[in-house]
Parts: structure tokens; sequence; C-alpha cells
């Protein structure tokens, strides 16, 4: 089996890829992508350190994690959705309504 | 191996099982009995709530210290207990405050009080864990909610800006809280704040990069939900695009949970972390401080202006965090105290706001509130206690709860931060009693209505009675704190 530290990598790499993601593209939707591509990083470290230290809690947190997550991507494409519908736009640009 | 039940202390476990259970009673009313009038809805909340304290408070004169119930992802302790009350408070007033609305009128009423209550149960979840799994999944109820009721006005194109910004950076920060706690566990082996602390301290971990990484990220996650500077930017456009009803609601709830869950796992779990922790929160108190202060000056909307006080207020209160996280017992009954006060003054403003409207349409600019103090005297004057409270001075409850406060981070030996803090209170005295100033010696510009100003003021049922609440108790507390500051010091001790 492989060791931690290579799991523990790729979930760092996930990660930084979702950081990156949510800074760099300028379409909601991929922005969505990224945040869920994060949370998964978590994941996997969860479970990765959970076979590691031999403790069933890393394996079980996944599974919440995963219901909140598939929770907060319903919420997040009704709300696309709606904005999608009231201005034909999903670029982050385009929100200029409110100052920043 | 022989399956091992939980303990669980049903009766400390009420409120929650109330506030949840009135939740799907709302929805299932509206989803049978659909009709336009919001009045039995919101009375069906607000009587839900009431219940919840009312279990609360009745749980709390037997407690001997504290009960673990599901093996650490329900504590219910005196802190838990004063946050509960507090968070249940601050939704009672802000139901009113929505009933008081009229622009939520036009939309679908019953999923409106179903959201607040279960943003409610999720935020009493938070409060009352110490188990870090049990954080995110109460934090994750509790901002779920609060995204839909930010867009809640669907047509309103400002509403789903909100929403959608909200939505993004909130998930961002739920990442990066979710990777912070997988580094812990996997330092610690647990996601147990007290099993995290034992292994603590018989393994000193402080130079373990994926343990202070993991302490990092969830000080960024917590400090986006309680915007701390420099994770603030969402707040302003926020605050300012949700309806101003969701917008009270959520300046002082989330708060208060997010705050409660950061104070147990600082207290539980930070004192391992050594030096450059503490360092870190005590440049955030002052950064979020003074940038608060520093722009709410240039607000000239007064939602914004307020979100800007909110941040302001955070930073006053990661003071106290930074003194508790020294040991200052002090620290955290003023914590409360000032959470309690700050709960009443903001909600106060926000409701002066929603009730300064007129018809369906809102007034949020600075100027809208000339002369405000001869057109709608009782509004001036409520708005005039709480700028004073907001501002911190005598004789109201603000300035109790800073008073508590700063002495207790000198007591923790951080006199300059509270320098800082006593700074940036004079500053913001500034843009509080400029509102005063706008409302009582400026004349009434151009488009006020002159009805207000012959016929006898008119403010709905509801917002008279958030005014109230909120009045008596930002005077209450300032003038006799003694009862509740007794409670709050008693308060302060955690269950370990």
């Amino acid at each position: 089996m492989a060791p931690l530290e290579h799991y523990l990598i790729v979930s760092a790499l996930l990660f930084a890829i979702g950081v990156v993601g949510v800074v760099v593209r300028r379409n909601a939707i991929v922005v969505v992508m990224s945040i869920e591509l994060m949370l998964n990083a978590g994941n996997l470290a969860f479970v990765s350190f959970g076979r590691f230290l031999n403790s069933m809690d890393g394996q079980l947190i996944v599974f919440f994690v995963m219901g909140v997550a598939a929770a907060e991507a319903a919420i997040g494409l009704a709300i696309l959705i709606l904005i999608y519908r009231n201005r034909e736009s999903t670029d982050v640009d385009s929100l200029n309504l409110l100052k920043l | 191996m022989t399956p091992v039940f939980p303990v669980i202390h049903w009766p400390y476990l009420l409120p929650v099982i109330f506030v949840v259970l009135g939740a799907v009673a709302v929805l299932l009313w509206d989803t049978f009995f659909r009709s336009r009038d919001r009045t039995f809805l919101a009375a069906l909340t607000l009587t839900t709530l009431a219940a919840a304290g009312g279990a609360t408070l009745s749980a709390l004169p037997g407690l001997p210290g504290g009960a673990v119930s599901f093996g650490g992802m329900f504590v219910f302790d005196r802190f838990s207990g004063f946050v509960f009350i507090l968070i249940l408070i601050a939704s009672f007033i802000s139901v009113l405050i929505a009933a008081a609305q009229m622009s939520l009128d036009e939309a679908p009423a019953g999923e409106y009080f179903a959201l607040i209550l279960f943003a409610t149960s999720g935020m009493m979840l938070m409060a009352g864990t110490r188990n870090m799994l049990m954080i995110f999944i109460g934090l994750e109820i509790l901002s779920l909610s609060l995204y839909v009721l930010a867009g809640y006005l669907r047509f309103d194109l400002r509403g789903n800006e909100a929403a959608l910004k909200y939505f993004l950076l909130g998930s961002f920060a739920a990442g990066f809280l979710l990777f912070g706690m997988a580094m812990i566990y996997g330092a610690a082996g647990s996601v147990d704040l007290a099993r995290i602390a034992s292994h603590l301290h018989s393994h000193p971990l402080s130079r373990n990069p994926a343990f202070m990484l993991g302490l990092g990220f969830i000080t960024v996650g917590l400090g986006f939900k309680v915007a701390a500077v420099p994770f603030n930017m969402w707040a302003p456009d926020v605050y300012e695009g949700a309806p101003t009803a969701v917008t009270a609601f959520m300046s002082v709830g989330p708060k208060a949970a997010a705050f409660a869950a950061f104070f147990r796992i600082v207290l539980m779990v930070g004192g391992y972390a050594g030096e450059n922790f503490i360092a870190v929160l005590w440049v955030m108190a002052a950064l979020t401080m003074t940038v608060g202060n520093l722009v709410a000056i240039w607000q000239a909307n007064i939602k914004r202006m307020l979100a800007f006080s909110s941040i302001a207020h955070a930073g006053y209160i990661l003071v106290a965090l930074v003194a508790a996280q020294r040991g200052e017992a002090l620290a955290t009954g003023g914590f409360l105290y000032y959470l309690l006060v700050y709960s009443f003054m903001n909600l106060g403003a926000f409701c002066v706001v929603v009730a300064s409207g007129r018809g369906g349409e809102e007034r949020t600019r600075i100027a809208d509130f000339a002369g405000m103090g001869y057109t709608r005297p009782v509004l001036a004057a409520a708005m005039a206690i709480f700028m004073v409270s907001l501002a911190g001075l005598p004789p109201t409850g603000g300035f109790v709860a800073k008073f508590y406060i700063f002495s207790a981070a000198i007591k923790a030996g951080y006199v300059w931060l509270v320098v800082v803090a006593v700074l940036n209170s004079v500053i913001s005295v500034y843009y509080y009693l400029r509102l005063i100033v706008v409302m009582y010696m400026q004349e009434p510009g151009a488009g006020v209505d002159e009805g207000a100003v012959a016929g006898p003021e008119r403010v709905s049922s509801y917002a008279f009675a958030a005014l109230l609440l909120a009045v008596i108790a930002t005077l209450e507390l300032g003038l006799f704190p003694g009862a509740v500051i007794e409670f709050a010091l008693r308060s302060g001790v955690l269950l370990n």
C-alpha cells in the first residue's frame, strides 16, 4: 500500500486546485465545482488519516461531509438558476450592483 | 466487541428538539393551509422560540456543571446554556422584525420562518458541542439556511447578488474549515476537542506542521463566518443586498454561534499552539477593529455602515478571545455579556431601519434619516439609544460590555491591544453620533412624507414590540448590569 504521504500530497494538490479555481475562474458554475473539489480534498485527507490511524472516525465523517456537500450543491445551483433567469449570465464579474 | 450506546441526556436536548420540531410544523402548516397571511406563522415561530428558551432556562439550575450527550457531540454546560438563550432571543427579535417588514409580504411566508428556525437549530448545535464534525455540520445547517434567506426576494437583483456572493465565499470558507479539521484529525487522532486536548497534553504538537496548518485553516474558516479582517469582504455587500430583516438576523445570531465555537476551540486546544497562534489572533483583532471603524466612516448607506460597524464589533470580541486564550476567566464572561448587549443594540438598529421604510419601499441612505427626530420622534429616539450603545458610551449596555472586555485584556497583559481598541472606540463615536446629528440637526430632505409630520407616528406593532424589547434591554444592561454580569461570568466556565 502506498504510504500516507502520497495520499496527503494528492489531497493537498486537490485542495490547491480548488482554491486556485475559486480565485481565478469567472464562471460561477466552475467556482462551485472548485469548492466541491476543496471539500473532497478534505474528504480524502479524512479517509487516509482514518485508514492509517486505524480509527473509524475518519471514514464516518466523510459520509456526513458528502451529505453536506450535496445539500450545498443543491442550494448553490438553485441560486445560480435564479440569477441566470433574472440576468442571463453566470459570470461572477457581472455581479456588480453592490459596490465592492 | 459489544456495541456501547452513548449516554443521552434528553432534557438538555429539548431546546434543540423544540426548535427543529417547530420548523417542521411551520413548513407543514404552510404546505397544507397555504395563505398570504404571515401573522399565524410568525406567532407559531415565536411560540417555538419561547418554548425552547423556557426549556433552556429550566434545564440550567439543576446543572451540575455540564452534561455530555452522544459522546461529546452535544455538550450542555453553562456556556452552551447562555449562548442558547442569547441565540433564541436574537431569533425571537429577528422574527418580530421580519413580521414588520412589508416587502417580505409578497414572498412566501412559510419557508422564511422555517428557515429562521432551522438556522437557529444549526447555531445551537454549533455552540453546544465539543466535536469538530458537529461544529462543521451546525455551521452548514446555519449557512445553507442563510444563503436562501439572503436571496429570499427572488426578483430583487441585489438580493440575488447578495445570495450568490454569500454562498460562494461562505462555501469557500467551509472548504478551509473542513480541510483544517482533517489536518488536526490527522495530527491528534480525533475530532473531539477534549480528546485532542488530552493528546496534546502528552504529545506537544506546537511544532507539528499539520496541526498548526489545521489550526490556521480553522481560524480562516471561522474568521469568514464572523467577518474578521482580512476575511470580511463579503459582509458589506451581503448586508446591503439581503432583505433588511435577514441582515438583522445574520449580523447577530451566526456571529454569536461562530464565536462560541471559536471560543471553545481556542480555549480547549489553542493553549497548546504556542505564542505564534496568539500573535495571529492579536493582529486579527487589531486589524478587524481598525478596518471596520475606519471604513464605516465613509459609508452613505446605513446597512453598509452597520455592516462595517459589526465587523468592528467582531474585532472587540476578538480582543476578548485573545485575553481568554491566556486563561483570563473574566474574558469569557465578558465575551458572553458583550454578545448579549451587541445582539440587542444591533437588532434594534436594524429594526429602526425596517420600521422607517414607507410602504414596501426601504429607506437605507443615511441622508434619508435627516430630520427624523421631528418626523418620527419615537424611532429617532430609539435609534439614538442604539447608536450611543454601539459607540460604547454610558449609560448603555455597550459601555459596560466594552469595560469588561477591555479590563479582562488588561488583566491578561495585552495593554497595547486595549490601547488600539480604545482608540477605535473613539473613532467609532464619530460615525455613530453623526447619524444622531443627521436625525436631529438637519432639515428633512425633499421627498419626506408630509403625513408623518402631521399625523401620529405609525409603527407596526411587531416593530414596536421588537424596539421595546431592544431599548429596555440596552438600557437595563447598562444601568443595572449586576445580575446578568454575574450570570455571564458564571457561564464563562467551560466543561472539559
